[in-house]
């Protein structure tokens, strides 16, 4: 039998314009790095990195979101490009530019921008945008994991310190075990539906018996998988360390774009995959996002450190985000279909929008301190920075859930997914733990307002003035105020017309 | 006038928010409060132009207005306003000024935040007051508890974080579980309706007839998160924390009407919607607040701290309003003259205890100290402040003449009618009411005046009238004339007893001219 390849034209050639040109520019600045007059030239690796990812931001807006000729499924399914894709991929390149933004403005730009860990950078997102783009299983376990081998050289590398290599190994470890759980499961899937491309799930129907049980195992061990990479309770240790030992652009970059690609992977990939599974599906999710929402919470009650605090709140809110997977693909929606996918994208769109300002911020005040941020460092700070820490208070008052943010529409979004089919205990159990996640939240605000600055404290900072966190942290604040109070709308009725796949 | 008429509702709502943005934008006390106070004064003129036109013959929903939103999800802007609610926008309107005129002369460290934050407490309670979607109500209710939470814990005593965390915290945990209630509401009107409605307005889910099984859970989650509110016992343990340790414009605008968002939820929400769980729950509901009227007032008989004492004294007046709201009577209706007692109470406690804190405020901002023992006699030295006090804590207790004491006579009669052991023991809850309310006046202004500090304290001061006096008169005229306050509000009342089982509310879709 001859095998039949899949023709790379030039209509693929566009298509995957995108990854192609993260790629070739991670090439490049990998290539570049070995010249002795370029290695030290940061001007030149910033320039190409924005250039890159910019670039791809204009094509994926362009080509897969706003007009659709390129739409379509190549490569048999190895790389697919609709609205749905091109909005992650939209967010998670955006995501990238903001990190890039901040990096540039740190204190850690000459060691970032140079030659190896900017073409690492560069090749992680691009891998990202690959894993956004398949039907495939084995495209996606290979994208993956390139995605997270990259993860792990940036965690560790950037800050010279024990504490962010031990992070590093940590995540390095648990990454690997849970990759090799990930495939297992990716295998018994193979083995009990005959097939690995995810269009084909919803047709092929598996047996009884024998193969339905290798179905549900396999689906468990996925779920497993995943669960590590997303960090949910109890796959979550890595995660405070690599989010504390990483510096806070590279947490940010962390604890948005890793859960946008999988969120994006899981439902288009596993989306057919569920009306076979449904009752463990729904009790694996329920089990997870309780899990997550509590002990998260309850986690973060005690930490001082601020980065390990933002890192048990990414645990958590992905646990909300977890809610709307649970009855993924149900019909029942509000006004028809797929709103539990709208109320993901939503919720992804809006958590964001506000980690990307209050990690702006928390990135400003380390640029002085050069040291992580605890708790204590806020103490006074709206007599000095009225501004910031009125700002800082809506950012954490949204991820917190008050009204009238967008923070709070999104977690009415969420909520509603599981009330819509009628499984209530993770919606209470949501609740208790929003009220206790509210705790720590305000726990900063009291700090910041309502103590006096104790001039005894270690590590009182004076941060400059910085024209780019300044901008990161505004479009944040006016996101929440303006989707929260005026324009929910537009919005919710954009994601919803992606969601109709 | 007319386009002003048209939409007096979303103005007296956003009017607030927008003189927030001027006092925060102009950065400097001395101008915001010029600022604060005229737009203040505006708002109550607002008001009482509502009250004018209000029509108080049908029960009706009248001003309203209605704006699309959220249209995927069936979420509109919808304001209104009928009996009910209608003393209770005005008695908001009416603090305004008063408190702002209680801060004119006050060196607060940043008082231009005060300012600000007491107007954006003002449009969250306006918003609540007048919404009648469940979605906006919501976002309402939880942010009046954002500038609340600032005030407390900027401007406060000496607990003042614990205070206003626990506040917050024990609010925000009954409104989660309302909202997830009113969002499997909402998809239960959307499943069984022929057409689908998708709609969180309330004039929709007044419609629904929910099956008592689900009805009762349903009502479990809204009524405790309007419980912890109102405050009724068991859930009051927030309050006394939060008005010991609040300024006094935190308290009096606590007390004067954000406790009353309380109880008028459960007028609007709990009893429309959940008629019958509210019939099968109302003798634990009744038994709840009888306890709340009598441990109130046996606690606050033995508190040393002034503001502590009127604390509790609002759980026990509060606790008379509830067993008025639930005064069930044979054969499943509510008891007209018991519901309009409780909104006519709402509307007394908000007056009288308004004017006890303000009165306790003054003496703190004198000797700085709340502590009873440190008082004594001051009736030689501040005989206007004397008559003030007393006749707030006669309004208080319930002597004929103030009108306390026809709230809580209607409050009574309703409740013998329905259930004659507990109105004889809410009986006792007004003896108790005069003995501790006398005893505060006695360890006040009367006795010896043997302490040096005190022989020097100045009288109520005319800045402290013009905002005190207000309040003493009215509670005496709202006990002379009553008919002049609740007269138009009672057609809407009385078609809430008499139809609570099958609640509906028609409206009109634009205002009368």
């Amino acid at each position: 039998m001859n095998p039949v390849l899949p023709s790379i034209d030039a209509r693929f050639l566009m298509a995957t314009t995108p990854a192609l040109i993260l790629f070739i520019f991670g090439f490049v600045a990998l290539l570049s790095s070995v010249s002795k007059r370029l290695q030290t030239k940061t001007g030149f690796f910033q320039n190409l990195s924005f250039i890159a990812v910019f670039v791809s931001m204009i094509f994926v807006w362009n080509h897969t979101v706003a007009d659709y000729p390129l739409h379509g499924i190549y490569l048999d399914g190895g790389y697919v490009v609709n609205r749905f894709s091109g909005w992650t991929k939209f967010l998670a390149l955006f995501v990238g530019l903001i990190t890039l933004m901040l990096l540039g403005a740190s204190h850690l730009k000459e060691r970032f921008f140079r030659g190896e860990l900017c073409s690492i950078f560069l090749m992680t997102l691009g891998g990202m945008l690959c894993v956004m783009s398949t039907y495939d299983l084995v495209t996606f376990f290979v994208t993956i994991e390139l995605v997270s081998i990259g993860m792990y050289v940036l965690v560790g590398y950037l800050k010279p310190s024990r504490m962010s290599q031990e992070a590093a190994i940590k995540y390095f470890v648990l990454g690997g075990a849970s990759a090799a759980i990930l495939l297992f499961g990716i295998a018994l899937i193979y083995a009990a539906t005959g097939t690995l491309n995810a269009s084909a799930f919803s047709i092929v129907t598996s047996g009884s018996g024998n193969l339905n049980s290798w179905l549900n195992l396999g689906v468990v061990m996925v779920l497993v998988g995943l669960g590590f990479k997303l960090a949910l309770v109890p796959f979550h240790m890595w995660s405070p360390d690599a989010y504390e030992g990483a510096s806070t652009p590279i947490t940010l970059f962390m604890a948005t774009a890793v859960k946008i690609m999988v969120f994006s992977a899981i439902i288009q990939l596993f989306g057919g995959l569920i009306g076979q599974v449904k009752p463990l599906w729904i009790a694996g999710i329920s089990l997870l996002a309780a899990s997550s929402m509590i002990f998260a919470n309850i986690m973060a009650l005690s930490q001082q450190s601020i980065k390990r605090m933002m890192a048990y709140s990414s645990i958590a809110h992905t646990g909300y985000m977890s809610l709307a997977l649970i009855v993924l693909g149900s019909k029942v929606g509000v006004s028809g279909d797929h709103a539990p996918e709208t109320a993901l994208l939503f919720y992804l769109l809006t958590y964001t929008l506000i980690s990307i300002g209050a990690f702006a911020i928390v990135s400003w005040l380390e640029n002085e301190k050069c040291e992580n941020i605890i708790v204590d460092d806020f103490s006074g700070f709206a007599s000095r920075f009225p501004v910031v820490a009125v700002g800082f208070s809506i950012l954490l008052l949204a991820l917190g859930g008050m009204p009238p943010s967008a923070g709070f529409i999104a977690k009415f979004f969420v909520f509603s997914a599981p009330i819509s089919q009628n499984i209530f205990w993770v919606v209470v159990v949501a609740c208790v733990s929003s009220t206790i996640a509210l705790y720590y939240y305000m726990k900063i605000i009291v700090k910041m307002f309502m103590t006096p600055k104790n001039p005894s404290l270690e590590g009182i900072i004076n941060p400059k003035f910085s024209m780019v966190h300044l901008v990161v942290g505004v479009v944040a604040v006016i996101y929440v105020i303006l989707v929260g109070t005026i324009a929910p709308e537009p919005v919710y009725a954009f994601l919803k017309s992606l969601t109709i796949l | 006038m007319a386009i002003i008429l048209e939409h007096i509702l979303s103005i007296s709502v956003f009017l607030p928010l927008v003189l927030a943005g001027l006092v925060f934008a102009v950065g400097d006390v001395n101008k915001s409060k010029w600022i604060a106070i005229i737009g203040a004064v505006l708002g109550f003129v607002l008001a009482l132009v509502l009250w004018w036109r209000f029509d108080g013959t049908t029960s009706d929903l009248q001003f309203v207005e209605a704006y699309e939103w959220l249209p995927s999800l069936g979420v509109k802007y919808i304001v209104g306003v009928d009996g009910i609610s209608i003393m209770l926008v005005v008695l908001t309107a009416f603090l305004l000024p008063l408190v702002l005129l209680s801060v004119w002369d006050q060196e607060y460290e940043n008082g231009n935040s005060l300012l600000g934050l007491l107007l954006l407490l003002q449009c969250g309670m306006m918003g609540a007051l007048v919404s009648f979607d469940m979605v906006f109500f919501y976002v309402f209710w939880e942010a009046m508890l954002i500038p609340m939470y600032f005030m407390i814990g900027i401007w406060g005593g000496k607990r003042k974080i614990y205070a206003a965390t626990k506040f917050v915290l024990y609010t925000v945990i009954g409104s989660l579980l309302m909202l997830a209630a009113a969002i499997y509401l909402y998809y239960y009107q959307y499943k069984t309706t022929d057409p689908n409605i998708f709609s969180t307005s309330l004039l929709d889910l007044y419609r629904l007839n929910l099956p008592i099984e689900q009805q009762t859970w349903l009502f479990a989650a809204f009524f405790v998160a309007f419980a912890i509110k109102v405050p009724m016992w068991p859930f009051h343990t927030w309050l006394p924390d939060a008005h010991v340790e609040a300024p006094t414009v935190g308290s009096v605008i606590l007390a004067g009407v954000m406790l009353k968002m309380g109880t008028y939820g459960l007028l609007r929400f709990v009893l429309p919607i959940f008629p019958e769980a509210a019939v099968s729950a109302a003798p634990f509901i009744v038994f709840c607040g009888v306890v709340g009227i009598i441990y109130g007032a046996l606690t606050a008989w033995v508190q040393t701290d002034a503001k502590k004492m009127v604390a509790y004294s609002s759980v026990s007046h509060l606790g008379f309003i509830v067993v008025g709201s639930f005064a069930v009577l044979v054969g499943g209706t509510l008891s007209s003259e018991a519901l309009i007692g409780a909104t006519y109470q709402m509307i007394n406690h908000g007056v009288s205890t308004g004017a006890l804190f303000f009165l306790v405020g003054c003496l703190y901002e004198r000797r700085h100290t709340k502590d009873l023992n440190a008082f004594g006699g001051l009736a030689k030295r501040m005989p206007i402040f004397s008559i003030l006090l007393i006749v707030a804590t006669l309004s208080s207790v319930g002597l004929p003449g103030t009108g306390g004491f026809v709230g809580e006579f209607l409050i009574l009669i309703g409740l013998f009618q329905a259930s004659p052991v507990a109105a004889i023991f809410a009986g006792t809850g007004v003896l108790l009411g005069a003995i501790y309310m006398l005893t505060l006046c006695r360890k006040i202004l009367f006795g010896p005046l043997d302490k040096e500090e005190n022989k020097s304290l100045s009288d109520v001061s005319g800045r402290e009238i013009s905002y005190l006096a207000p309040l003493a008169i009215l509670a005496i005229l709202m006990g002379v004339f009553p008919t002049a306050f609740y007269g138009k509000s009672r057609v809407s009342i009385e078609h809430l007893a008499k139809n609570f089982s099958e609640y509906k509310l028609g409206h009109q879709l634009s205002s009368q001219e």
